[in-house]
């Protein structure tokens, strides 16, 4: 398709850009692609563990998009729709992984190696973060990651997941709660550490 | 507010995502419970830590390898549907949703346990359930009961498909209406009474297939309208 140059694609609203996807505009798609791609990357990759799925899921993600697009209902957001369907994807890879009982080697060696966490410096309290995410069951894991972390509307969150908008709330709450009790017996070190780390310094 | 409560809060307080009424109250009681503001401090941190977690990025030629696809990609319709965004469901619907196997097997026990102590009975229609020789009685309204003379009555019969079972001992009238088993004879009212095609009203025998003698009604339509103003 040509290149209309006089529309400035990358400042368009998502439902603008997704009137042009309809219109077979490959450019506009690529915007939109661009919009979300990161996004979704950080917050499912925060789900499955794994680069590799999580890219996988994405092409299969935006591919639907593309192949869907004339079905896309303009009174929903289009971030709800790309979310619920890459959150649909990644669901499915869970349950097939639930199904073939994978082993994360990495998760082993660690286990091995390190049984009890110990924070040594700044980017080990990350990783301590990262792991306790990890380490929510996924329903409020989804919830968090979700609100927390792509700062997504508890409404367009009540959306994605299909569950009342109290459920979403309630759920978040949780796993906050739930996050904190986690790291409370390193949040002491934490606060003494952020005195003296480079990231703890940024953030606290 | 006590501490468990004001705990409870602390995350969403953290992301000033409180009510004016609860953030008062919370403040409140932070004043006065040191343990509290002590875990106050530790949410803040974390909902710090966690929103400064670093970004990763997709590798560059994401977009270069998903055009490529998208290119390459049948133009057939999938089988697979994308899963469109669908309005969040209310709570009420949503617990039913929960408890929907629950519900399922309850209604059909007391579909079940209904149908049993019915005084039609267990049979489904045109009798074939119906063991040979049970004693059923006559209890519809379509057969009045005058001192053991078991009658049919003609305006009863309006509207009625009367099916005859194979198993010779039992007559069954069946409503057009629901397709509930009205009537059932017993044998020596069978023999009492004479086969349905003889009633009074009944002018009209059709036999479907070897398994059953169907007794039709001259006035029965197969329209709806027209059953539900036969009088029952």
């Amino acid at each position: 398709m040509k290149r209309d140059k006089s529309l400035n694609r990358d400042k368009m609203s998502d439902l603008d850009l997704m009137r042009r996807v309809q219109k077979d505009d490959m450019v506009a798609f690529n915007v939109l692609v661009n919009r979300y791609k990161n996004r979704l990357f950080n917050t499912l990759i925060r789900m499955l563990d794994s680069a590799e799925a999580v890219e996988d899921i994405l092409q299969e993600t935006f591919i639907r998009v593309h192949q869907h697009r004339m079905s896309f209902d303009f009174r929903y957001a289009v971030s709800t729709w790309v979310y619920t369907i890459a959150l649909n994807l990644a669901r499915n890879e869970l349950r097939r992984r639930k199904r073939i009982n994978f082993v994360d080697i990495a998760d082993f060696s660690n286990r091995l190696e390190a049984p009890e966490e110990k924070i040594d410096n700044g980017s080990k309290i990350k990783e301590v973060v990262e792991k306790s995410v990890k380490k929510l069951p996924h329903k409020y894991r989804q919830a968090f990651i979700l609100r927390d972390f792509d700062n997504l509307s508890y409404e367009e969150i009540a959306q994605i997941l299909s569950v009342p908008l109290g459920t979403v709330k309630s759920r978040v709450n949780r796993a906050r709660n739930m996050l904190r009790n986690m790291l409370k017996p390193n949040m002491e070190e934490l606060y003494e550490l952020s005195k003296g780390s480079v990231f703890t310094l940024g953030i606290l | 507010m006590n501490c468990r409560k004001a705990r409870s809060l602390l995350s969403a307080f953290s992301k000033d995502e409180l009510s004016y009424s609860e953030k008062d109250k919370l403040l409140q009681h932070l004043e006065s419970c040191p343990g509290c503001r002590k875990e106050k401090e530790l949410a803040e941190q974390l909902s710090k830590a966690v929103s400064s977690l670093p970004k990763q990025e997709l590798s560059e030629d994401f977009n270069m390898k998903l055009f490529e696809k998208i290119h390459n990609a049948p133009r057939s319709v999938e089988t697979t549907r994308a899963h469109l965004p669908r309005r969040a469901p209310s709570l009420v619907f949503y617990r039913l949703k929960q408890f929907a196997p629950a519900i399922a097997v309850t209604a059909v026990l007391v579909l079940a346990f209904t149908f049993m102590v019915s005084p039609d009975g267990p049979n489904g229609i045109g009798g074939k359930q119906i063991a040979a020789g049970d004693a059923i009685q006559p209890t519809g309204h379509q057969m009045a009961d005058n001192g053991g003379n078991v009658q049919p009555v003609n305006s009863g019969l309006r509207g009625l498909k009367l099916e005859q079972s194979m198993l010779e001992s039992l007559s069954v009238a069946v409503s057009l209406r629901n397709g509930r088993i009205l009537d059932i004879l017993s044998d020596e009212q069978k023999a009492q009474f004479g086969s349905p095609g003889n009633w009074p009203g009944v002018q009209n025998v059709k036999t479907s297939g070897p398994s059953r003698s169907r007794y039709v009604l001259p006035t029965v339509r197969p329209d709806a309208g027209l059953v539900k103003e036969a009088a029952y």
